[in-house]
């Protein structure tokens, strides 16, 4: 398979701040509605050095940033679509740890910088299909899961990888509430963690990811349903039973474990056999397992997808 | 005069989510944003018209047909975009109806709406007399229905639907005389 380079020539040519200004202020001239379809930037997104991937990506027309970065479900900065993007700034995602530990024979942590430079980032083009039936295609910038467990090395009793979210509660303006039990977490099982689907995402179109969207590194699993992916990760463990998981551990009968896109498999209030794309007006039908069944389906052979929903 | 203050009154969100959806203000999901926006829009307006009797000054201003008008527009307009929103396919809309308990509310609460709608005129009030008060205490019923469809799409935050809750029994314990104004 032929793999292509970004070379990232725009920022080589321009100093990136000068030519955010200047679209910013020829933004605030022609300041009509329609200008502002073209992406908001900010003056202090970091681009990221990545290569194409073509072997996983869609060839899909990709979501544009606005609408992924401003229609988000991000409960810790807001139940509203529009809560994360409002709060955004509410997420302190500097001098970030990551740390991986439990059953390993290595364990270790991940800093700022180790996040976009430890390994190799490269584009990931996905479909993302969120449990309330709509779905957008994002260009992810990351690198896969199996990296960490390969240098995590797992003893041979780890059978499942445990994720948590950050828990700030004096900052995250969702945490104030208990509106989930705090902090988010989510499980995979460990042969699902190592498929090559499974991506680390620090990125998305080219540059850090908004604080909206799980800044500064978040999880992809593109054949589950969007809460699987969680955001804003502090820690990665290897255990040996089935960990907790956020919406599972808040309604057991509507969110499963595996919770991978199933369109008849239906949800008590979202039909699972249809979705939107975001900016379609005709409903799509849902795909099992998103459209990635290629990849993944070997993982539950023998599984009832009905009762391991 | 009353009936053109009241719509002007009660119909101008509808022209404000025109506006928004029409000059793209940040609005990603607009089917959705319509659904969401009348629907809450409407319940408010149940509550609304229920408790005017509580409030004597402003039952002077209100026309209360056209308020009901307006109330059964919003439940109206929300249930057409859901329709849209499901492309017009009978064959999605069917299945919603068989497999979603939430929709079941919500078509039991607008069908409720029908014997208000046909019976609002001034000579079927006079005709039915006590039962014209009958069938439109229905609207009580529609109020329960639109509050389980409500409390059934919930996710996870139930604040603002508690915040309901408070407003409705307020308007009850002062209407039925258990609170003094």
């Amino acid at each position: 398979m032929s793999k292509k380079y970004n070379l990232d020539k725009e920022s080589a040519v321009t100093d990136e701040k000068i030519f955010i200004n200047r679209r910013k202020i020829m933004a605030s001239v022609f300041s009509f509605p329609f200008i502002f379809n073209t992406n908001m930037l900010s003056a202090s997104t970091k681009r990221l050095t990545f290569r194409k991937d073509l072997e996983y990506s869609t060839n899909e027309q990709t979501n544009t940033l606005k609408q992924i970065s401003s229609y988000n479900n991000f409960y810790e900065l807001g139940t509203g679509k529009r809560d994360p993007m409002l709060n955004a700034d509410k997420l302190k995602s500097d001098n970030w740890k990551l740390t991986i530990d439990g059953l390993v024979e290595n364990p270790f942590v991940l800093d700022s910088d180790n996040l976009i430079n430890k390994f190799p980032l490269e584009e990931r083009i996905y479909r993302l299909r969120c449990v309330e039936a709509w779905s957008m295609v994002v260009p992810w910038i990351g690198f896969e899961l199996k990296n960490i467990v390969n240098m995590a090395k797992p003893l041979h009793n780890a059978k499942y990888v445990a994720f948590e979210s950050i828990l700030d509660r004096e900052n995250l303006p969702g945490q104030k509430r208990n509106i989930l039990n705090w902090p988010y977490k989510e499980g995979l099982r460990i042969d699902e963690a190592v498929n090559p689907l499974s991506l680390i995402a620090v990125g998305l179109y080219g540059k850090v990811l908004p604080n909206q969207n799980g800044s500064p590194v978040r999880l992809i699993v593109p054949w589950k349903y969007g809460f699987k992916s969680i955001k804003s990760i502090v820690r990665i463990s290897f255990v040996d039973k089935e960990p907790i998981c956020t919406w599972n551990e808040q309604t057991p009968n509507e969110y499963g474990f595996y919770s991978n896109v199933n369109p008849y498999v239906d949800h008590p209030r979202w039909s699972q056999k249809r979705e939107r794309r975001i900016g379609e007006f005709r409903k799509r039908d849902t795909l099992l397992f998103n459209g990635y069944g290629e990849f993944v389906s070997n993982l539950y052979s023998g599984m009832d997808l009905e009762k391991n929903f | 005069m009353k009936k053109k203050f009241t719509y002007f009154i009660f119909l101008s969100p509808i022209l404000y989510i025109i506006y928004q959806i029409s000059f793209n203000l940040n609005i990603i999901n607009p089917l959705s944003y319509i659904i969401i926006s009348t629907g809450y829009i409407s319940l408010s307006l149940i509550i609304f018209v229920l408790s005017l009797p509580i409030m004597n000054n402003l039952i002077d201003y209100l026309d209360r047909r056209s308020l009901g008008f307006v109330t059964f527009f919003y439940a109206l307009v929300h249930f057409l975009f859901y329709i849209i929103d499901n492309s017009a396919n009978l064959k999605y809309i069917i299945d919603d109806l068989i497999e979603l308990k939430f929709i079941q509310f919500g078509y039991l609460a607008l069908i409720l709406f029908l014997p208000l709608l046909f019976t609002s005129t001034d000579r079927l009030k006079k005709k039915l007399g006590k039962k014209w008060i009958a069938i439109h205490r229905l609207l009580y019923l529609i109020l329960l229905f639109s509050i389980i469809h409500y409390y059934l799409v919930i996710k996870a935050d139930y604040l603002i639907f508690a915040l309901y809750l408070v407003i409705i029994a307020l308007v009850f314990l002062i209407k039925f005389g258990m609170i003094k104004k």
